[in-house]
Order: structure tokens, then C-alpha cells, then sequence
């Protein structure tokens, strides 16, 4: 347990923005390179890790796939004065951004703040209301030469930030969408080493879903799975927010159900919960889930597609909290339900509509 | 090259309407390209196959240059003889007031007005109509059928021998760009050159052509808005600059290391670039690049001021520009091997 808390804080700590998921990629495959059976990065920078299913015939193919990628900020333009204008990788919520410590990472990793005019010198208007994202800037503290010369028009940045481990089993700290559910996935992986299961897994650890989900999408096409889960995180309770738009901390990870979701996956997994005990929550979806899912479920032909979420506070901020049992608990459930899949389960799932 | 632009300006190719272009297109192409094709959402190919004694395995570039064009199509028409539109990518209504466009099939010339019982700022399409100068219903029928499209229609210009103004050169700038490049250039590894279709409605047409073609590689080549004119909003790319090297744009991010590699180009090449983070303008290259198992894609753009409207203004340097790092990047070393993770 202290050992995959140590995983979600390094990965937490780690810069990956959508495109551009080095950093990240790095850790998880150092991490899991002795758990699988091999480990591949293709174009899109997916991280591929495939661990074996046994037994003799043909196995399941299985995808797993919690994205890698973090929200971030791109430079725009380099001013007067040095200072910088930025753009969203994702969607930061912009009212978060004033005040905040960023490291930029131009020619060499830059600290900055970002500032915007006092409210001594703001009209009572401007006081009443956020500053936009326009308005923002990064301030280098060096001269504008300086600026030019160590930073480009497309760097990146993003909040400093040290992940910290609050009182209980509770977690905070950016980027914990999704690194959460990648932890999820190197548990299960882990868990894995312990079950006998037929299928062959593919865990994938996805590109740019902030921006769009291709990551999966184009993973999704070369493996080409008989089913496939998305791992992500979903709104956790907190004040101000309606009890049915929100989870529990800590009352276990959310298997979701709606359009986007094969009835039969998510059956299963709720019986999969049920018979190993692992605590889970139910959430409805009328339309998008906003996840990987939604890009699985129309690859090629379709994929049987489920998702699991694990309750998240303050989503898109640098202040996302998580209570640990749920990550630890959604690995679980997916090694459980790896291990509880055969070939007969998979060929049903194309008649659905028949029952 | 300029000739080849004013003669690709002038055709209206709004989207879903580019028969024309792509014919006056494929003309120039024709004799240069080993093979000429289209496919059923009109897109245009051009391929050149490798030089015959390369040995290398055979690998595919795409190039992709949109022929498309914002414009209207026509929803309704009234007892009067005025046509009812709706629009064909993104332009905003009340900016379309008092502008002149022309028919792709018939060549019919119109303006758009609005409804006078609506402020000028509050006008949706609902409230813009064109009028084709006819005195009824009976009388535009003869000219226009219902789903007819039309394009802006203005004079192409040159405001100085080196700067361009016209409506359509968001994107018939990079289709001359490829044409030119088609016409000279001879490589180790199979070019297909796709015109495409669609780009302003959501690059319909790059997606099965990405499918179609499942490149190695791919090139986007486009428009980025020039922030070099008064109080405009936090745009570094300036007309005149240089080719823009896309970083990102608001539909997808390119790879650093395709996009680093292309900044080192420019810059062992000596050819002018500047770095394109455009958060509003959207390209072909989101689309290839989630062709399939994804393909590695990177993009250049023209600077261009008043992209969003019929007034486009680009510097020939840059054009030229874009021509030159093209050709660098598609003969350069590590073209094929300098992305893998």
C-alpha cells in the first residue's frame, strides 16, 4: 500500500500535458516492466503493457486504459516586459490560476508566478469577477532578453505542486486526474501476479485525452480488444455540490452505467464487486462520459465498453483530492474481474440486444 | 507561385462544393503525378511514387491541403425571390452584412442583407437573407435550387508585389504551395498529396482520406492568425514573420519531437519560421492524426491577417517560406526516424 501511494505521489509530481506525456511514461514503465510481459510505445505515445493471459485456445483480449496526460499550459506569447501569455492544454479552471507558483519548462525548467493586476488598481467591477485567462500572466522575474532567449512560443507549464498525503487515507495534489487510475492500473497489474486468469491483458496508459481522447482511440484500433474499461476519475462529494452529482470518498470506486456502457460489462463488474467484497458505487450517465469510453466504444467495428471512476474533489484544479482506498480498491476490481473472464463470457457480449 | 494562387483564389469552393477547384487542381497535376484520383467525398490525390533505384522499404508521406472555403447555403426561399441561408463553417452573422458571394454552380452572383426589423448586432442567420435581384419565388428558382452554396466573391489583389489580399487563401495558399512542390520534386519514398474536401464543417475529408491512405507521416499544411495588428489578443505569429511551425492549435497538439525537428530545420536552413499556438483556428491535422492507429502529424501554416474574413492578407516571404521548409523536411536525414518514442 505505502508502496503504491509512493507510485500516485511520483507520478503526481511528474509534468506529463496531453502530447507530451514523457515524464510520466518514463516512471510507470520502470515501475512495471517486471509485472508484464512486455511493455510498447507507439506513435501517439500509449503506453502499452501486456501481460498474458493461460490456458490453451483463444484467449480474451482485454484493453485497459486510464490516460496518462494532465491538464496544462502552453506559452502563447512572450510580451513587453518578458512577461508571458498563456493558453490552456486541457481546461484548467481559470479562476484557480491567479497567485499560483508554475514551473515552465523552456530551455531549462523556469520558476514563475502568475500574476494580474491588484485589486487596489481594478474598478469595483473588475473585483467582482475572475480574471479571465487572457489577462493572466507568468512572470519570470528576469529581463526580457532573458525570457527570449530561454523560452519559445509552445513551451509548456504548469502549478508546482507537492503532492501530500492528508490525515487518513486521503490524498491532494495536481494531476491526480488521472495518475489515480493509472496507479489503478499497475495495482491491478500487481494483483495480477496472484490470480490465474485466461485472458490477455492489455493495460494501457493513454495519451491526450484532455484534449480529445486519441490516445484510446488509436489504441484502441491496433489491439483491436474484445472488451475494453476505461479508467478515470469522477466528481467526488464536497460542499455546494447536489448529492446526485457527486460521490463518496472512500465508499469505493464507481462503476458506471448508461449509452456509452455494455450492459453485460457492467453486470459483471458489479458481480465481480459483490463476490470479492470490494466496496463500489453505482453512477447513471444519460450521455457522454467525458472518458476514454466514449472514444472505445465506436473504434472499428465497436468495442463492449465499461467504466470504472474514482471519486475526485476539485477537479482541473492543483488541489485534487482523493481518499487512496478507492484507487486501491479499483485495481482490485479489475484484477478480480480479469480473473472471473472467459472466451464464453467475451462471445456473448455481441448479442446484448437479444436479451 | 502567386499566379498559381490568384488562379486557385478566384474559384468559389465552399465546403462540400469543391468540384471546381478540384478540377482546376487536378489540371495542374495532371502531368506531374504519377497517379490522379478522387474519392466519394471529393477529395483529390496525387501521388508520386519513389525513385526507382531507392531500395529503401517504401514508406508514405501525406500532405494534406484543403481546398475548401467558408460560405452559405441556401435553406429557403421566399415568395419574394430572397434566399434563406445557413452556414458552412464557422462565420459569425453579423459580419456577413453587405458581403458579396457567387454560387459554385452557377456562378450567380448576390449580396447578403438582413432583416430590417432586427440591430445590427443581434442578427442570426435566421435574420440574413440574399438577394439575387430577381422579383420572386418562380424567378430564383430558374437560378438557384435549395442547397445551393456560395463563397465570398472579391477581387484577388496584390497590395504591394509581395503582399496578397483576396477571400479563399485560407487555404488555396498551401494547394498552390503543393502543386508547386508536386511539379519539382523527386523522392526515395512514396508523397501522396490529398486536396481535401470539408475542412470548415470538421475535416471530413482528411479522415477517410488518412484512412485510405495510412501514412507514415503526415504534413498539414494551413493558416494561422497573424497577431500583429492593433490591440490584437496574444498572438505571436506576425504576417511577414516567417512559416508558422504548428505547436498546437485548438483541435490537437503536435508531438515536440515532430515539431522540435522542424524548428531545427528552419534553423540549419536558415529559413525564417516562427512557432504557430493558435487557440481558436482548427487544421486537417487532428484528424489525421487519429487515423487508424494514429499517425505522427505535424503542420505549417501561413500567417494570415483577417483569417476570419473575406479580406485575407499574407506575405509572399512566408509562402515562400513554407515552400522552402517543406522541401527541407522532406529531404532531410531523419525524416522517418526521428519520432519514435
Amino acid at each position: 500500500m505505502q508502496n503504491d501511494k509512493a507510485l500516485l505521489s511520483q507520478l503526481t509530481e511528474s509534468v506529463g500535458g496531453s502530447g507530451d506525456e514523457g515524464e510520466p511514461r518514463k516512471i510507470l514503465m520502470d515501475k512495471v516492466r517486471n509485472l508484464v510481459d512486455e511493455v510498447s510505445v507507439d506513435y501517439l505515445g500509449n503506453v502499452i503493457m501486456r501481460k498474458n493471459g493461460e490456458g490453451l485456445g483463444r484467449h480474451p483480449r482485454i484493453m485497459l486504459a486510464a490516460h496518462l496526460d494532465e491538464i496544462t499550459l502552453i506559452v502563447k506569447k512572450i510580451g513587453d516586459g518578458g512577461f508571458l501569455r498563456i493558453a490552456q492544454v486541457g481546461g484548467f479552471d481559470p479562476r484557480t490560476l491567479l497567485g499560483q507558483e508554475v514551473t515552465v519548462f523552456g530551455r531549462e525548467h523556469l520558476y514563475g508566478i502568475i500574476g494580474s493586476k491588484p485589486p487596489h488598481l481594478s474598478t469595483l467591477e473588475e473585483r467582482k469577477k475572475s480574471v479571465p485567462l487572457d489577462e493572466l500572466f507568468v512572470d519570470l522575474g528576469m529581463a526580457e532578453a532573458k525570457v527570449r532567449e530561454l523560452v519559445r512560443v509552445g513551451d509548456r507549464l504548469t502549478i508546482r505542486r507537492k503532492t501530500m498525503e492528508l490525515a487518513g487515507d486521503r490524498m491532494s495534489g495536481k494531476s491526480m486526474d488521472n495518475r489515480a487510475s493509472v496507479t489503478a492500473l499497475a495495482i491491478c497489474l500487481e494483483q495480477l501476479k496472484k490470480l490465474r486468469f485466461q485472458p490477455d491483458v492489455y493495460a494501457v496508459a493513454t495519451t491526450q485525452e484532455e484534449i480529445g481522447a486519441f490516445g484510446a482511440e488509436t489504441a484502441g484500433f491496433r489491439l483491436q480488444p474484445d472488451l475494453a474499461i476505461a479508467i478515470d476519475v469522477c466528481h467526488g462529494e464536497m460542499p455546494g455540490v447536489e448529492a446526485d452529482l457527486a460521490k463518496k470518498l472512500g465508499d469505493g470506486p464507481v462503476i458506471t452505467f448508461g449509452p456509452r456502457i455494455h450492459p453485460k460489462l457492467y453486470k459483471k463488474l458489479l458481480d465481480t464487486a459483490k463476490k470479492a467484497r470490494i466496496p463500489f458505487q453505482i453512477e447513471v450517465s444519460q450521455g457522454p462520459t467525458w472518458t476514454d469510453a466514449d472514444n472505445l466504444q465506436v473504434v472499428q467495428m465497436g468495442i463492449p465498453t465499461a467504466l470504472i471512476s474514482i471519486p475526485l474533489r476539485y477537479m482541473h484544479t492543483s488541489v485534487e483530492t482523493l481518499e487512496f482506498s478507492d484507487v486501491k480498491n479499483a485495481g482490485l476490481l479489475l484484477a478480480h474481474f480479469i480473473a472471473n473472464l472467459n472466451s464464453d463470457f467475451v462471445e456473448e457480449l455481441t448479442w446484448y440486444l437479444k436479451n | 507561385m502567386k499566379e498559381l494562387i490568384q488562379s486557385f483564389a478566384k474559384i468559389p469552393g465552399p465546403a462540400g462544393s469543391e468540384a471546381e477547384i478540384a478540377r482546376a487542381i487536378r489540371t495542374k497535376i495532371e502531368s506531374v503525378a504519377d497517379e490522379v484520383y478522387t474519392d466519394v467525398l471529393g477529395n483529390l490525390y496525387a501521388i508520386k511514387k519513389p525513385q526507382s533505384n531507392s531500395s529503401a522499404i517504401t514508406k508514405t508521406v501525406l500532405i494534406s491541403a484543403h481546398m475548401d472555403e467558408p460560405g452559405v447555403s441556401v435553406v429557403d426561399i421566399d415568395e419574394d425571390g430572397f434566399l434563406r441561408i445557413a452556414p458552412l463553417g464557422h462565420l459569425k452573422p453579423s459580419e456577413l452584412i453587405g458581403q458579396r458571394v457567387q454560387f459554385a454552380r452557377t456562378k450567380i452572383a448576390g449580396v447578403i442583407a438582413a432583416d430590417g426589423d432586427v440591430a445590427r448586432d443581434k442578427v442570426e442567420f435566421p435574420n440574413l437573407f440574399i438577394d439575387i435581384a430577381v422579383r420572386s419565388k418562380e424567378d430564383a428558382h430558374k437560378l438557384v435550387q435549395i442547397g445551393d452554396a456560395a463563397a465570398f466573391d472579391y477581387e484577388f489583389q496584390e497590395i504591394t508585389p509581395r503582399v496578397l489580399l483576396s477571400h479563399a487563401l485560407d487555404n488555396r495558399v498551401s494547394c498552390a504551395v503543393a502543386v508547386d512542390l508536386l511539379e519539382k520534386i523527386q523522392l526515395s519514398f512514396q508523397l501522396v498529396v490529398v486536396f481535401s474536401t470539408q475542412q470548415q464543417v470538421g475535416s471530413r475529408g482528411i479522415q477517410v482520406a488518412g484512412y485510405r491512405i495510412n501514412p507514415d507521416l503526415a504534413m498539414v499544411l494551413g493558416a494561422t492568425p497573424a497577431g500583429d495588428t492593433p490591440k490584437s489578443k496574444n498572438i505571436q505569429v506576425k504576417m511577414g514573420g516567417g512559416v508558422a511551425i504548428k505547436a498546437q492549435d485548438a483541435a490537437m497538439v503536435v508531438a515536440p519531437a515532430l515539431r522540435d525537428y522542424l524548428i531545427q530545420l528552419a534553423e540549419s536552413d536558415q529559413i525564417p519560421a516562427q512557432i504557430e499556438v493558435a487557440s481558436t483556428a482548427r487544421s486537417d491535422a487532428s484528424a489525421i492524426q487519429v487515423s487508424r492507429s494514429g499517425v505522427p502529424t505535424c503542420g505549417l501554416s501561413v500567417p494570415m491577417r483577417y483569417l476570419d474574413s473575406p479580406s485575407q492578407m499574407v506575405h509572399m516571404d512566408d509562402v515562400e517560406n513554407m515552400r522552402k521548409l517543406l522541401e527541407a523536411w522532406l529531404r532531410s536525414d531523419k525524416l522517418f526516424t526521428h519520432f519514435t518514442y
